[in-house]
């Protein structure tokens, strides 16, 4: 997922919950082979934790066995890859499907990986999350503001009743992942909803919208305004806009405003086919479509870190 | 000082807007703590320190919603004017902001 959703990425998850309903239809053990899987990329990681959750939820008595990654030798380097198998053990993903694994090893680049979920928004449930970005010397206040704000809006839009759609969700629940890679931290808020571009016309005030796609027009091309990249944009203007039309100072928490406070972070924001990567105020920004939708909203903040803390 | 409400002893971990959407929302802090105290007297303190952070749609409902139920102007202004935010001294300029957003959408 790091370059956009791809064909693989877009045909795995596919392929994951047509097999779930036909198993659980037949009667049959779902097995997901990850012999060949060497590495997973960590958004691509909580997507699949989001859908085995909601696999699991919506067939419960469905059986699923998991053929594991291949161990890997014991890797020294500082910014070695990390072992599928391990971070696989360590956040929990065996036991969701109701295995026991233990992993042979628990490397440095995996401890720190940890993932929660909820069906409302409930800051308590993150502190585990704050402590680990506490130690590794993360404005943490700065990121709450943040996160609980996505984490909200995910409650509160993401799986709205109120968008017309052919999709189901028996499951409205968000997942957050923390995650090392390569000395940089990655904190994701993943749904499986309707995604930010079918949820922004119905879930803002019509006149606001207005204003804010006349704000985008200026700075992008016309005919780039309905990709689902702009439409993410747009959702990450609202505020902004909104507060400028009330001529007062600008807004503190919303998601950008860790990325403006803290030197060197990024915020990339996935929702259906469109990604959006925010590096600042005053920065250049970047939109991306692809031709394979995600069927959902990953929000992702990357901090660099002092690996010392580590 | 019996004049001092500390958020934090209404949640660590504050919410979201409503109270529909989690738990120790804006409107819930609003409802049960900030409204019936400034009904008895105005001159509260209030101490935002001590907690994980604030989102945006808590601060608008617990403070802008105190004049969309009936909390007067002056009193809210001088709810501002007394903050005590040391964690984050951003928070009182959001705050300040959607009083007076709220303040100018009741005509007031």
């Amino acid at each position: 997922m790091t370059k956009g959703i791809d064909y693989r990425f877009a045909s795995f998850t596919q392929q994951l919950e047509n097999k779930s309903r036909l198993a659980f239809e037949q009667h049959r053990v779902l097995r997901i082979n990850f012999r060949d899987t060497e590495v997973i990329d960590a958004s691509a990681c909580i997507v699949l934790i989001a859908m085995l959750d909601m696999i699991k939820y919506t067939y419960p008595k469905l059986k699923i066995k998991a053929v594991r990654p291949k161990s890997k030798p014991h890797d020294n380097r500082k910014h070695s890859p990390y072992d599928v198998d391990a971070v696989f053990c360590h956040i929990g993903l065996y036991k969701l499907l109701g295995h026991n694994y233990t992993s042979h090893s628990l490397p440095e680049n995996v401890k720190c990986w940890h993932y929660i979920f909820s069906d409302s928004t409930n800051g308590q449930i993150t502190q585990p999350l704050l402590k680990e970005l506490s130690a590794m010397g993360i404005n943490t206040k700065g990121i709450y503001s943040s996160y609980i704000e996505a984490i909200a809006n995910a409650v509160e839009h993401a799986y709205s009743d109120k968008i017309p759609s052919q999709r189901k969700f028996p499951l409205k629940r968000w997942w957050m992942l923390l995650a090392v890679i390569e000395g940089k931290l990655s904190l994701f808020v993943c749904d499986l909803g309707h995604g930010i571009p079918n949820t922004l016309d119905i879930t803002q005030d019509p006149s606001l919208l207005q204003k804010v796609w006349k704000l985008l027009k200026s700075t992008l091309r016309e005919d780039k305004v309905s990709d689902d990249s702009s439409y993410i944009k747009a959702a990450t203007m609202i505020k902004e806009t909104r507060t400028s039309l009330d001529y007062r100072g600008k807004g503190g928490a919303d998601i950008r405003s860790f990325i403006d406070k803290t030197p060197n972070s990024k915020l990339i924001i996935r929702s259906n086919k469109g990604a959006y990567i925010y590096l600042g105020k005053d920065k250049p920004d970047f939109l991306q479509e692809s031709k394979y939708s995600m069927n959902g909203t990953v929000i992702q903040w990357i901090i660099p870190i002092n690996e010392k803390t580590l | 000082m019996n004049n001092i409400i500390k958020v934090s002893d209404f949640s660590l971990f504050p919410g979201p807007r409503y109270r529909h959407l989690g738990e120790a929302s804006g409107e819930e802090f609003r409802d049960t703590v900030l409204l019936p105290k400034l009904k008895e007297r105005g001159d509260w303190i209030i101490n935002l320190d001590g907690v994980a952070g604030y989102g945006s749609s808590f601060l608008e409902e617990s403070f802008g919603g105190c004049i969309r139920n009936g909390i007067s102007p002056e009193i809210m202004r001088n709810i501002v004017r007394n903050l005590i935010s040391d964690d984050d001294t951003d928070l009182i300029a959001e705050i300040k902001g959607y009083v007076e957003d709220a303040i100018a959408k009741i005509g007031a």
